[in-house]
């Protein structure tokens, strides 16, 4: 059984590290990107089963992440955003524009995996 | 130019007469200190770069390294295990060195941050196990007061609540920042920590900060507030002031007394704090302070106290606050007491201002009637009912010669009908399109200011019967429906919305108007009109209260919407009579299949059942049951008269147990016979003790009965094979009696048993953990006594322990400057927590890394009960000795020397390698590969210097190391590949 494919677009290198190796037991085969210029290769190299990221990121925030990928790819891939800028305007912004769930810093790795098992259904 | 040239001439000034050498001199000092500044600030910056490449390049190390650790669970799998113990003992060799414990601390602080939930627990677990607390107590006493700040931080958001005694320290600090900090971490580490900062701050309290604190406070879980009006008498105005808003906060309503004491507080804070408290508890008997304390207040408190006034005030207070209005020249305050006086009592006090005087006005009397004032023309939707066709055109002709002046438009079908629901008569009165001019508007003024009477004379004389349910039921009424219908009120002409209708239900208007109306709907064919069932007991209700309140607007009108199916009633009739009720499968429903089973519960079993309560279960000696598992057919089938227990258990025991059931029978009894003296036999009977219901043969049981014993050990579970430590464990505690099996060698109690295998271990293991050599005499007499194999073994063990500590404490009284204590063994310690499994890599590790201080542990091991654990304990030990032996003795002038694990390794035999690899193979353990860099354990192994063969003096490790080579691969890699090399030597 192939894993599920899991791009995970966040700058703090050691959350990222962290996140990883949390998906990475859960079952998942996860790729870092750590900003936008690299998310926007690995989207265009493929698109993953699901994506995680972070709003506040270098070159590209989230949320003009989650236009890229509704947008410009077409894609309907499930998007969980992460932020600790977790106020009622970028929640529901990023709903609007196209995210399928808000986790707010900080984040809880179990509550992530679940969360993302719950959206690969 | 020239202009200025003349004009102004500038003698004073003269420029200095300057050698050029010294001007060159000077420009070659500046350009020689501008490029030692900026060398010096380039070669800052780049160390400081290099600084943190440095820390960021630890932080991805140790990052999987934590990773690990956080994210261990215990039924991790054993490559996951081996990894663990490996991260373990590889990160306490990191943690010896101060820069990477100082990256360790800030990536758990970090990661802190963003995590929550388990992980972050597990964060301060492991912040708080390695130590790094230590290092924050030491930053507590520099006299720098940012590393004092950072330490309070740390220890504050890492939970360390050990921390509190020494953070409390700093609540009075002169140093701000140190002081702020300590507040909030005393307030975080411990629940009372607010209440140790109120009492003790000497200090003010910022907005800011109090804010902080209470956002602390309040995100605490299971948080229970303490009295915070025990603070309200507190000299620092601050704390009382911050007391007063947690009061407020968590609506502690018991302090009013202190709240209206604090009325008088100089402080305008505290006082309008106070007054806001009283506002929100209502306090009404701070009434007359708050009038006393008026007069002399700012503004502000002015303000707050009419505030408090307007909503605790009754009309008693008006008189006050009119004398306010009167006395007070500040605008805003006379205005709040207006306001106040209109809260209370609404309509007390009225506009006065622009307010024209009307009492000398008179009523025009050349006013024209109400037909020359108000013309409708009425559009004539489609409709087929010629009846109201008919009516309208009666009305038009009535008023026909009149200006046309408003115009309504209207659903003919929700005017014919009696029936209207207030639905449909709020949406056709807004329906109504009013058009006015200026003339009409006079007119109509006139009309109803002159013209009254005449104006009702007249409009009952128009025939309005086309209305449906706009009914005037008195004349009173009629008058004002009149005076306010949209012909006759100009005012209203503006606001379709507001026009009021008095109507009421059909029975009325057919008993005013019953020859007109009868007739009338006689011909009118409403078959087309949906059938309103079941609604009319509300419709009416609502109608006559309506009707009481003939005033009220139409919009406000509540409604009762229900939808409703325009079904002729002829069909609904037949419809209903045709119903068949039978039709409807009622018995499906009750014949839900529902699953039940019926349990035969034998009356003797049942009695049996009962007195268990009574009787604790766990002493008695297994079941002899040799039926385990009776079919259940079997066991409801059989006359339940008498239940088959076999107990194996001794003569003495069998009398002692009789004894218990019959004591408890007796008490039983008696109890009952107290209750009710006069019962019947037959309940009696059945309170004593069945000895039918369970018939117990009592088989002698002792330990020469080796037979019995045997049959039971087979008869019992065995314990899986894969854990070994669990197969140490006496397999039979729970089912047989060890005060039985030991033929009472000890009087004992029945139910716990000292001398047991179970509780013999306990004990050694409590011996092993606090005892020390004096124990020895204690070990050498049980192990006379003891006749457990394993309890043997382990005494051995023990006794060769305390034995070796005794020569090390033997040498601590003849050498005082040598280290005497036992070291720590970090294996040993890890040792007595893991499975065979994780014990047998670890044993690997030792091999590996092992010294001097691991020989005696793993001698200890030789004598291991476990096989596999022996062996590999003996092929750590030699290898450990013969890279001891290949150790040159180091001397005072060769104080450090670097030597290479994989030469060292020349000496050991080529036999225990290959058993080692072949052991490894077995396993299935592949060698963990570290991540390169912080894997790379550049290790500072203790030298022990031999001075005898027997005794082994441990030194201090800052005075003679030995250094392993660092390089890119793995300790364990090298020593995985030490049979390559040496084939490679032989090779040539």
């Amino acid at each position: 059984m192939t894993k599920k494919r899991l791009l995970l677009v966040e700058d703090d290198e050691l959350l990222a590290s962290l996140l990883n190796f949390r998906l990475t037991k859960g079952g998942y085969d996860v790729r870092i990107s750590r900003d936008g210029r690299a998310v926007k290769e690995a989207l265009a190299k493929e698109i993953p089963d699901i994506i995680v990221s972070d709003i506040m990121m270098p070159y590209f925030s989230g949320m003009e992440l989650i236009g890229f990928v509704r947008n410009d790819l077409q894609s309907s891939v499930p998007i969980i955003i992460i932020s600790s800028a977790g106020n009622e305007e970028n929640v529901l912004n990023a709903f609007e524009i196209g995210a399928n769930d808000f986790i707010p810093k900080p984040v809880s790795p179990s509550e992530l995996l679940i969360r993302v098992a719950r959206l690969m259904k | 130019m020239n202009f200025y040239k003349q004009t102004y001439h500038l003698f004073a000034i003269k420029a200095p007469k300057i050698h050029t050498d010294l001007l060159w001199d000077l420009s070659f000092l500046f350009i020689g200190l501008s490029v030692i500044y900026f060398t010096l600030v380039f070669i800052h910056k780049k160390r400081l770069a290099k600084r943190l490449e440095r820390i960021k390049q630890h932080k991805n190390e140790l990052s999987p390294m934590i990773s690990e650790f956080l994210f261990y669970e215990d039924d991790a799998s054993k490559a996951d295990k081996a990894v663990y113990l490996n991260l373990k003992i590889e990160i306490r060799q990191l943690i010896l060195n101060k820069f990477n414990r100082n990256v360790l601390s800030d990536v758990l602080l970090d990661l802190s941050k963003d995590l929550s939930g388990e992980t972050q627990n597990r964060i301060f677990e492991l912040y708080k196990d390695l130590g790094l607390h230590q290092d924050a107590f030491k930053m507590l006493k520099s006299w720098r007061w940012e590393l004092v700040s950072k330490a309070i931080q740390d220890l504050t958001r890492m939970q360390v609540s050990e921390a509190y005694s020494f953070i409390t320290k700093f609540i009075n600090d002169k140093r701000p920042t140190i002081r702020k900090q300590a507040e909030i971490a005393i307030v975080s580490l411990k629940y009372e920590g607010i209440n140790y900062f109120l009492d003790t701050t000497k200090y003010k309290i910022s907005e800011w900060q109090q804010l902080k604190l209470l956002d602390v406070i309040r995100n605490r879980a299971d948080y229970q507030p303490p009295v915070f009006s025990a603070w309200l008498t507190s000299t620092n105005n601050h704390v009382v002031l911050f007391a007063l808003r947690l009061i407020k906060f968590y609506n502690q309503n018991n302090a009013n007394a202190s709240l209206i004491q604090l009325l008088k507080h100089k402080n305008t804070n505290i006082k309008l704090e106070a007054i806001a408290c009283i506002k929100e508890f209502y306090v009404t008997e701070a009434m007359d302070t708050l009038k006393l304390v008026f007069w002399k207040s700012s503004t502000d408190i002015k303000i707050a106290i009419l505030d408090t006034i307007a909503e605790l005030g009754s009309e008693d207070d008006i008189e006050f606050l009119e004398l306010i209005e009167r006395k007070i020249s500040n605008f805003a305050v006379t205005s709040k007491a207006l306001s106040s006086i209109n809260a209370i009592s609404p309509g007390w006090i009225l506009p006065t201002k622009d307010i024209v005087e009307t009492t000398e006005n008179t009523i025009p009397e050349d006013l024209p009637t109400i037909n020359e004032a108000v013309i409708s023309t009425i559009k004539q939707p489609d409709s087929p009912l010629d009846p109201i066709n008919s009516t309208i055109n009666d009305l038009k002709e009535n008023l026909g010669n009149s200006e046309t002046l408003v115009t309504v438009e209207e659903n003919k079908e929700s005017k014919v009908t009696l029936e209207h629901t207030t639905e449909e008569i709020t949406d056709t009165v807004s329906e109504i399109d009013v058009t006015h001019n200026e003339e009409t508007k006079d007119h109509a003024s006139k009309v109803i200011d002159t013209n009254k009477n005449k104006s009702n004379t007249e409009i009952s004389t128009v025939n309005i019967d086309f209305l449906p349910i706009v009914i005037l039921k008195t004349d009173q009424e009629q008058k004002s429906a009149i005076k306010n219908s949209t012909f006759y009120k100009p005012d209203d002409l503006f606001e379709p919305q507001s026009l009021k209708y008095t109507y009421d239900k059909k029975s009325e208007l057919e008993d005013q108007d019953k020859s007109d109306t009868n007739d009338f709907w006689k011909n009118v064919n409403v078959d087309f009109l949906p059938l309103v069932i079941g609604n009319s007991e509300k419709t009416s209700t609502s109608a006559t209260s309506k009707n009481n309140t003939p005033d009220k607007p139409l919009n406000s009108i509540s409604v009762l919407f229900e939808e409703v199916t325009a079904t002729p009633f002829e069909e609904v009739k037949n419809s209903a009579s045709n119903i068949n009720f039978e039709s409807y499968n009622t018995t499906e429903i009750n014949n839900i299949p529902t699953f039940s089973e019926e349990i035969l519960v034998p009356e003797a079993s049942e009695n049996a059942v009962r007195d268990f309560d009574v009787i604790d279960p766990v002493f008695l000696a297994p079941l002899k049951n040799k039926q385990k598992e009776r079919p259940m057919n079997d066991m409801f089938t059989a006359k339940y008269t008498k239940q088959q227990t076999d107990v194996a258990m001794t003569p003495q025991d069998e009398e002692k147990f009789k004894e218990i059931l019959n004591s408890l029978i007796a008490i039983e009894n008696d109890k009952n016979l107290e209750k009710n003296e006069v019962k019947d036999d037959s309940t009696k009977t059945s309170l004593e003790f069945d000895n039918e219901a369970i018939d117990i043969t009592f088989i002698p049981l002792v330990t020469e009965d080796e037979e019995t014993l045997n049959d039971i050990k087979k008869e019992a579970p065995e314990q899986p094979k894969e854990d070994q430590v669990r197969k140490e464990e006496p397999e039979f505690k729970a089912t047989i009696p060890k005060a039985i099996i030991t033929n009472k060698l000890v009087s004992t109690p029945d139910f716990i048993d000292e001398n047991s295998e179970e509780a013999t271990l306990q004990l050694l293991d409590d011996i092993e953990e606090m005892g020390d050599q004096r124990e020895v005499p204690l070990l050498n007499e049980m192990i006379k006594n003891t006749k457990y194999q394993h309890v043997t073994s382990r005494l051995s063990q023990l006794i060769e322990r305390f034995s070796d500590d005794e020569v090390v404490i033997g040498l601590v009284e003849n050498e005082a400057e040598n280290i005497t204590l036992k070291p720590f063994n970090v294996f040993e310690d890890l040792f007595r927590v893991c499975d065979t499994e994780a014990k047998l890599i670890l044993l690997d590790e030792v091999a590996a890394v092992g010294d001097a201080g691991d020989i005696a542990f793993l001698e200890g091991l030789l004598s291991n009960e476990d096989q596999d654990i022996s062996k590999q304990a003996n092929i750590a030990l030699e290898a450990v000795q013969s890279r001891l032996l290949l150790d040159v003795t180091p001397t005072d002038d060769t104080p450090i020397k670097e030597i290479e694990v994989g030469e060292n390794s020349k000496a050991v035999e080529e036999e225990n390698f290959e058993e080692y690899n072949s052991l490894m193979e077995e396993l299935e353990i592949d060698s963990p590969k570290a991540p390169s860099g912080v894997f790379d354990i550049d290790f500072e192994v203790e030298f022990v210097n031999q001075t005898t063969e027997n005794e082994l003096v441990i030194e201090k490790p800052s005075t003679k190391k030995i250094k392993t080579k660092s390089n890119s691969e793995s300790i364990i890699d090298q020593i995985c590949s030490f049979s390559h090399k040496i084939i490679d030597k032989f090779n040539g």
